[in-house]
């Protein structure tokens, strides 16, 4: 199975929430996914429930947590691309199948991506995570 | 009719880098994208989509086992395995490389041998 990942249907639901100026927050917390197997990125995942049987991580470092750094980019057309960057460094030996990038109230997620094989983290291990979205108008 | 129009699509790309506390590199996942849709429906076409279409597959389960093989051999334990099987770099470009590169990654023997493909 290759790496997946997508934009999922809440995430696109929180935009458009945005648009109207309705409750919502933007892209702002990151939580590792717990799951033993390879998981595969669905649109219909949710921050409730994530691809397959993955669960979120709740401790060892890999626990719902602020992203280090979210930016504005360019890709196509000016200010078309928002970028995250984050390194989760655990404290204890955990299976990780791959990653949700959430809002700020930590009940939507936007991004869905499940790792290509699970990665078996130790102790003082780091994931450095390197993302991007971009609205391609091309 | 109404006025519509279709404008841009979403695209969402993500890399991981998992390291030990040292600072070495275990493995790198890797995003692969998909085969584009044939654009005509010609035997030529369809032969290339499909084509293409196994290429991705074959490249795809090459990664997972390679990622797989990384976790399992981390540096600090005095696991020597080849850099691109941490990396992902090279990768198989071909059908054949990446039916090749899977063959090799089941043997033990073959998969301590440095090839291009």
């Amino acid at each position: 199975m290759a790496q997946t990942q997508t934009i999922t249907d809440t995430g696109i639901a929180e935009l458009i929430l945005l648009w109207r100026e309705e409750l919502s927050t933007g892209m702002e917390s990151i939580v590792a996914l717990n799951m033993a197997t390879v998981c595969t990125a669905a649109v219909a995942s949710t921050f409730a429930d994530p691809a397959d049987t993955a669960t979120h991580h709740v401790d060892s470092g890999l626990a719902i947590q602020a992203i280090d750094t979210v930016a504005g980019a360019t890709v196509n057309t000016a200010g078309d691309t928002i970028l995250f960057d984050h390194v989760f460094t655990a404290t204890g030996t955990k299976n990780v199948a791959g990653i949700h990038v959430c809002n700020n109230d930590d009940d939507v997620t936007f991004v869905e991506c499940c790792f290509n094989a699970v990665l078996a983290v130790e102790n003082t291990d780091t994931i450095t995570i390197d993302g991007q979205c971009t609205i391609n108008q091309a | 009719m109404p006025a519509t129009a279709v404008r841009g699509m979403m695209k969402v790309t993500v890399h991981a880098d998992h390291r030990n506390g040292a600072g070495q590199l275990i493995a790198r996942p890797t995003s692969i994208q998909a085969p584009d849709p044939p654009q005509c429906l010609s035997i030529r076409c369809l032969g290339r989509f499909i084509l293409d279409s196994l290429f991705v597959a074959y490249l795809s389960s090459y990664h997972r086992r390679r990622v797989a093989y990384a976790e399992k051999n981390r540096p600090e334990k005095g696991k020597v395995i080849l850099e691109r099987y941490r990396t992902g770099n090279p990768a198989p470009t071909n059908l054949i490389g990446a039916l090749v590169a899977n063959i090799k990654l089941t043997c033990p023997v073959c998969r301590r041998v440095e090839t291009k493909w």
